[in-house]
């Protein structure tokens, strides 16, 4: 280590004025070059909890936590099955939970939900949707890479969404997986779980019923089934996502989300 | 109910195989599902809790490796 390293590795002491904001001296040093060096006096980087009590009087920092959640959804919603670890799943037992402690956190503003997922199971799927619609603080979704299958529904729960010019969503039928008997009443089954997600998407976004089945019984699209594949802007042109945006427009809309609901609840309480 | 676009004998295989030995424990009174990886570490699988925010706790997080046994004593 040259002595250049460990005259940089020593931490002037700051005195806390009433002006700079209090987690300010926890931020890393951006030029610690430029602090005069104090004669010969080298002293290794202190225990931050000493540091602490040095600079603001106190063993803990106040944290700068952001007033914005996000909650990503990503690889399979795993829901009343546990999949086997070749999946990345994303567990709704625990999802749901970290949504009750961000709706009734009054620290928290917003949400913002990251999807980057391949479906999973149905009624996990529509669990996280009715709960992020039924949230009373805005909630933007914005889909990367793929918001596939149940990922749909979970991305229009929002009440703003957007999808990359690049991320797909994949409309198709629920089919029969694994151990069914083929009777009517499966058939009858199976339609009954479809349209419980056709209802919902419909519902909540300016797709029609009848453009959303068009779509999902739609051959020649994919290779090994029948549906269709959105791109980008493909899904907002058939109603499904509100616009093509990336983060910082999630995050704008968010924000405005935000001013929007607390100036309606400031209204109301003057 | 699976609904998605990946083939279901891609997401299930191994499924008949796979059984991970699970242990219930608990850590600062919150009981967590663990899987053990060896004598001092284990993998967080979920956890039982009443109190949202727990759920919330980076160090909970299913697939965070938690420390078990007796913490080893830092160094001054």
């Amino acid at each position: 280590m040259s002595s250049s390293d460990i005259t940089s590795s020593f931490e002037p002491i700051q005195q806390p004025t009433t002006t700079t904001t209090p987690n300010a001296p926890s931020l890393p040093q951006k030029e610690p070059s430029k602090e005069p060096s104090r004669g010969n006096i080298v002293r290794r980087s202190m225990n931050p909890e000493l540091q602490n009590i040095k600079e603001l009087g106190q063993t803990t920092v106040p944290t700068n936590k952001s007033d914005i959640h996000c909650l990503q959804i990503v690889g399979q919603i795993e829901g009343h099955l546990v999949m086997p670890p070749q999946n990345k799943t994303t567990k709704y037992e625990h999802i749901i939970p970290q949504l009750v402690a961000i709706e009734q956190d009054p620290n928290i503003k917003g949400l913002l939900v990251v999807l980057n997922t391949v479906g999973g199971d149905v009624e996990a799927g529509l669990a996280i949707a009715e709960m992020l619609i039924s949230m009373s603080k805005p909630v933007v979704s914005l889909v990367l890479g793929g918001g596939h299958s149940i990922g749909v529904p979970i991305s229009v729960a929002a009440d703003y969404s957007y999808i990359a010019e690049t991320a797909t969503m994949t409309i198709h039928p629920i089919r029969l997986t694994g151990m069914v008997i083929g009777v009517p009443q499966t058939y009858e089954y199976l339609d009954k779980m479809q349209d419980r997600v056709i209802r919902f998407v419909t519902e909540h976004t300016n797709i029609t019923e009848e453009k959303l089945r068009h779509l999902m019984f739609q051959t020649g699209e994919l290779a090994r089934d029948i549906g269709t594949v959105l791109v980008g802007k493909d899904a907002v042109e058939v109603g499904l996502i509100n616009e093509v945006g990336g983060l910082a427009d999630a995050v704008k809309r968010l924000r405005s989300l935000i001013n929007e609901r607390d100036n309606s609840t400031s209204g109301r309480l003057h | 109910m699976i609904y998605s676009p990946i083939p279901p004998e891609v997401i299930w295989e191994g499924a008949l195989n796979y059984s991970p030995k699970l242990e219930k424990i608990k850590i600062n009174n919150i009981e967590v599902e663990v899987e053990p990886l060896n004598l001092n570490q284990a993998r967080i699988v979920r956890i039982f809790s009443t109190d949202p925010y727990d759920y919330l706790d980076n160090a909970y997080q299913p697939g965070s490796i938690i420390n078990l046994g007796p913490q080893s004593i830092s160094n001054p």
